[in-house]
């Protein structure tokens, strides 16, 4: 269960960090993953604070007064090369979007409502990243720490809020079509935090603020009346429980049989791009760089479901922010 | 294209956004890690048996 956190980091990051000795992108401010990008992109200008600051947290290394990042970057050109090796090596259904199909028939209605955030919580978030640490050769190495190329870091931003007890909202979107916070800032406007924290059993809450306004835009509460025929709102969502996890229990051990057969295939890619890797990267470890591999295959996981058609349309959520022109790095 | 860029392509004009209650957390988390462990451990076996062969 320790394991989970580390992926569920609106929970419980600062327990995960203390537990394991990575650090995780929460921990990491874009002021450091930016200078980190660009010692491996080459570029020596940075301040002294800062120098000392990745010194400091061991995230660089001074060897024969070159600078070395410890975390690795993936660049889009490393990318492509990791992406074509592991379609060339992997079975042609590596991403099980067969078995994903038998569940959308399963669940039916269901599958209509939550199949996002099912498999790319539950299946991906949690299965994927569970075989991978528990496949690793130790559970107490850092996690990932990945630093892709600025622009499209995140294309898939996850998150859990706890909401009441053993209940959390999750979600999930794309940063590349919306801002990465939208969602974040909703649930954490001071609003909606105050009027979530007045929850009960039933759900209920009283509002505060502009909090309905807010929770409409994720369709996130219904009213129902009172005895006086007041509203009392209450928040209604796509509901995953262990019920619905049991009725498709079949699927996905096929879905985890096909992630052992590609984690031991992406374990042999793994170590060939190690063996090759740029000299800008020569004081990563193995193991961090093992993670760039797995997390290109999660990429191409979810562009192979995407391709297959499953899933259901849904309405964006509207964004009043514009993403900014993140600069682009290439290691050298 | 790298995969991030096919990933943007295939995104235009389809879902982004997903939100979800998941109750029981703890118990699917549970299950789900259940599972995984019983494939590992079935699939290691089956390694074994293959290997002796």
């Amino acid at each position: 269960m320790d394991n989970m956190r580390l992926f569920y980091r609106g929970i419980n990051a600062k327990m995960a960090v203390k537990k394991y000795n990575g650090f995780l992108p929460a921990v990491i401010d874009q002021q450091v993953a930016d200078s980190l990008c660009a010692i491996q992109a080459g570029n020596k200008n940075l301040s002294k604070a800062m120098i000392d600051k990745l010194k400091r947290h061991h995230l660089v290394i001074e060897k024969n007064s070159a600078l070395y990042s410890t975390i690795p970057m993936l660049s889009c050109d490393l990318s492509l090369a990791i992406e074509t090796a592991i379609k060339k090596r992997l079975d042609k259904d590596f991403a099980a979007s067969s078995t994903i199909a038998k569940m959308a028939e399963k669940l039916a209605d269901k599958w209509q409502v939550s199949s996002h955030v099912f498999v790319s919580q539950l299946v991906l978030g949690t299965m994927w990243f569970n075989m991978w640490l528990k496949l690793s050769d130790n559970k107490h190495n850092p996690v990932a720490v990945l630093i892709p190329d600025i622009d499209l870091n995140h294309v898939f931003y996850n998150e859990m809020y706890p909401i009441l007890g053993n209940n959390v909202i999750v979600y999930w979107q794309s940063t590349l079509l919306g801002h990465p916070d939208t969602i974040y800032d909703i649930l954490n406007d001071k609003y909606v935090t105050a009027s979530i924290q007045s929850i009960n059993e039933k759900f209920e809450f009283i509002p505060v603020g502009n909090a309905l306004v807010l929770l409409k835009q994720l369709n996130m509460y219904k009213n129902r009346s009172d005895e006086n025929k007041m509203p009392i709102p209450f928040i209604d969502l796509p509901k995953i429980d262990q019920a619905l996890v049991k009725a498709v229990k079949g699927e996905l051990q096929e879905v985890a049989r096909v992630f052992y057969t590609n984690q031991q295939v992406l374990s042999e890619i793994a170590a060939t791009f190690y063996n090759e890797r740029a000299a800008a990267q020569g004081e990563v470890s193995y193991h961090n760089f093992r993670q760039m591999i797995y997390l290109v295959f999660s990429y191409c996981v979810v562009e192979a479901w995407l391709g297959s058609g499953l899933f259901p349309e849904s309405v964006r959520i509207r964004d009043r922010k514009r993403k900014h022109n993140a600069p682009v790095w290439q290691i050298k | 294209m790298s995969i991030f860029e096919k990933i943007k392509k295939a995104l235009r004009g389809k879902p982004v956004t997903g939100v979800a209650l998941i109750s029981d957390v703890e118990e699917v988390q549970q299950l789900l890690e259940e599972i995984v462990q019983e494939v590992i451990d079935e699939e290691a076996q089956v390694d074994k048996a293959g290997k002796l062969d």
